[in-house]
């Protein structure tokens, strides 16, 4: 694998699957929007090249006000549609502000979507301020910063999500900041001998 | 029908061990694989 690492960036060329079209298809209208957002969880794993797929892909915005969501909407549906409602007002009173996700498919699709959500929690919100920049084939993509992924999967817990953690520890381990993931380990309340073992941290 | 439940556990257990053990193996492979030739083999599992 050849990743090339800078200050905060990681840059990445591939050969492009439909997860990787759709997260930069949908970044472009973020950018466009400059809208401060990351993508987190599972498809984090699968740009880096895990073995399994998945029917979405989740991102974290700044919130935003209305004016802000409708310029979203309106550029997000030149190419995609929202599955879950036709109402821009409805998915922003109804959803985002209440800190539910909404998602957005190719149009006349349903998966995989982008499911999208604004920054509630300490987590997001520093996700987004101490974001990496993937630059994958020229474009970027934020991504979570990697402790904070590894850490947050482990959270989750399903057999899935520990594959995932293990498989962003294992790819980056002489990259990683061992305190920093120590660090949100403990936050959040996990045990660190049984999260070492899951993840093959041999100290 | 009679089924040992705490095998079934213990099989299951032995599975996700075993799973975690792939993932080793598979991250070993993609450190040592060129991208165009990992990512092509992705985009058959992934679309």
């Amino acid at each position: 694998m050849e990743l090339e690492f800078g200050d905060g960036t990681i840059t990445l060329d591939k050969e492009l699957n439909q997860l990787d079209e759709l997260a930069l298809m949908f970044s472009r209208s973020l950018v466009e929007c400059d809208i401060a957002h990351v993508f987190l969880s599972g498809y984090v794993s699968i740009l880096f090249g895990r073995s399994r797929s998945s029917e979405d892909i989740d991102v974290v915005t700044e919130p935003l006000d209305a004016q802000g969501f409708e310029e979203l909407w309106n550029r997000l549906l030149k190419d995609m549609d929202c599955i879950i409602t036709d109402d821009p007002h409805s998915a922003f009173e109804d959803y985002l502000l209440k800190d539910t996700a909404i998602r957005f498919a190719m149009k006349d699709e349903f998966v995989p979507n982008v499911d999208i959500k604004f920054a509630t929690d300490e987590l997001q919100v520093q996700a987004i301020k101490e974001h990496l920049t993937v630059v994958l084939n020229g474009e970027p993509l934020m991504i979570s910063p990697l402790e904070q992924q590894v850490a947050y999967k482990l959270y989750l817990g399903s057999e899935k999500d520990i594959e995932d953690a293990r498989f962003i520890f294992k790819l980056f381990s002489d990259r990683l900041d061992e305190d920093e993931l120590t660090g949100l380990i403990r936050v959040l309340e996990l045990d660190l001998t049984v999260s070492k073992k899951y993840l093959g941290w041999e100290t | 029908m009679n089924v040992d439940i705490e095998e079934l556990d213990r099989k299951k257990q032995k599975n996700f061990e075993e799973r975690l053990e792939f993932i080793d193996r598979y991250v070993e492979w993609l450190k040592r694989t060129p991208n165009k030739k990992w990512s092509k083999q992705q985009k058959k599992i992934v679309g």
